[in-house]
């Protein structure tokens, strides 16, 4: 046999041997006191660090029609018995009646008495829903031999109040003082009526979970498990 | 020397599993990344229905007025089935050519119907059917108009940069064909 030709044969043994070992690495695990497993975490969170680079997230968009004063009320709110409680008020209020007094006394700006009437106007937004990675980015754990992904809430990312009329609409009777300090006031009620609704952020959370384990998946990290921070 | 060990032994490890750069693996990778969609949009759509009937082009009667709202979800991807799609290897570099995006879902929750009010004559079962058709394919359009297809594009770019990143392969290219003007609304 030539020099050459037993380097080769063993050069492939040595590759072969290598190549066994790290399966029976991989699926057995029996160095965990050489802490692997450590080693894994910092090495995996370092892969999706280099992966993802971007600060933020987004995977759902969102566009929505708000009917003031139909959405921004509980079903069936008593005005008379509002105008009542607003002219006797004495003591400090809760936060969801502030909110619902400024909602009011902006619904008597625009001349809505009640909510059984005819005059409405719809607000447009868009927003975006996703991860913010600035400040809190990737921590990897282990379930058993499981890796668990733990990640930032899903939240809204990017928000913003459409300045359009919508073609087809009644017409409502606006000042360019009254549109701009309605757009104002309602501003925070929608963004907080999008999370509530909760429908953005659960459409965000499902197309994250899917994308972030077809990522795992090339990186080669299988039956990942995700899980996003409370809000 | 014990953390020198292992971070040898993982080293060696990662070397000898490191997948190669073979293009059927690529596209076989891009694949099943882009079988999920790029875009998700969720629309919370509100209409609005208002209509009579003339005799003569004079009497109204039969004023139907109504307002309630629907969820619609659309989702904008690609359609790897195409064969506008194909990885292409020219020695080192990659090329990844795509079809053009496009709208792969428009739904409607028939469960998110919410009435704000119906007044005189409701509109009936038929004509909010009707009406909820319209409204998606005006979704659609509308979804086009605030940039579901580009936004598609800047995704795809995205993900296969990460893909292209855990495959450590730096010299690639992407390549989306264009939209026809009459592909979409």
């Amino acid at each position: 046999m030539s020099k050459n030709l037993r380097l080769i044969l063993l050069v492939s043994i040595l590759v072969l041997a290598a190549f066994l070992i790290g399966i029976f690495l991989v699926t057995f695990q029996p160095f965990h006191f050489l802490g692997i497993r450590e080693i894994q975490q910092v090495t995996l969170v370092s892969k999706l660090d280099r992966v993802i680079q971007k600060n933020t997230l987004n995977f759902a968009s969102f566009y929505g029609i708000y009917i003031f004063p139909y959405d921004f009320f509980p079903e069936g709110t008593d005005f008379r018995r509002l105008r009542q409680q607003t002219s006797n008020q004495s003591g400090p209020l809760s936060e969801n009646d502030q909110q619902i007094q400024e909602l009011f006394l902006l619904a008597e700006e625009l001349d809505i008495r009640s909510l059984q009437t005819s005059k409405f106007f719809p607000i447009s937004v868009i927003a975006k829903a996703g991860l913010d990675l600035s400040n809190k980015r990737f921590v990897v754990e282990f379930e058993g031999d499981r890796p668990l992904l733990r990640l930032p809430p899903i939240q809204i990312t990017e928000f913003v109040v459409l300045d359009e009329p919508l073609p087809g609409w009644p017409d409502y009777p606006f000042s360019v003082q009254l549109w701009s300090k309605t757009i104002r006031t309602l501003r925070p009620h929608i963004q907080r009526l999008i999370e509530q609704e909760n429908q953005l952020n659960e459409v965000a959370r499902e197309s994250a979970s899917r994308r972030l384990i077809a990522l795992l998946d090339a990186l080669g990290i299988k039956n990942a498990r995700l899980a996003f921070g409370e809000p | 020397m014990r953390s020198a060990v292992s971070s040898l032994l993982f080293v060696f490890l990662l070397i000898a599993c490191t997948p190669g750069m073979d293009p059927s693996e690529v596209q076989h990778r891009i694949q099943s990344l882009f079988e999920l969609p790029t875009v998700e949009m969720v629309f919370r759509d509100v209409i609005y229905h208002k209509s009579h009937q003339q005799v003569f082009g004079v009497v109204n009667y039969d004023f139907r007025e109504t307002l309630f709202r629907v969820s619609i979800r659309i989702q904008a991807g690609f359609d790897l089935s195409s064969p506008k799609f194909a990885v292409v290897r020219d020695q080192q570099r990659v090329t990844i050519k795509l079809p053009p995006p496009t709208i792969l879902l428009v739904d409607a929750d028939d469960e998110s119907l919410y009435e704000y009010f119906a007044r005189d004559n409701s509109i009936g079962w038929q004509n909010l059917q009707n009406a909820k058709k319209k409204q998606l394919e005006q979704a659609q359009i509308r979804a086009v108009q605030l940039g579901i297809l580009n936004e598609a594009k800047r995704n795809a770019r995205l993900r296969l940069a990460e893909l292209m990143n855990t495959l450590s392969i730096q010299d690639w290219d992407l390549e989306i064909a264009e939209n026809k003007e009459n592909d979409h609304p």
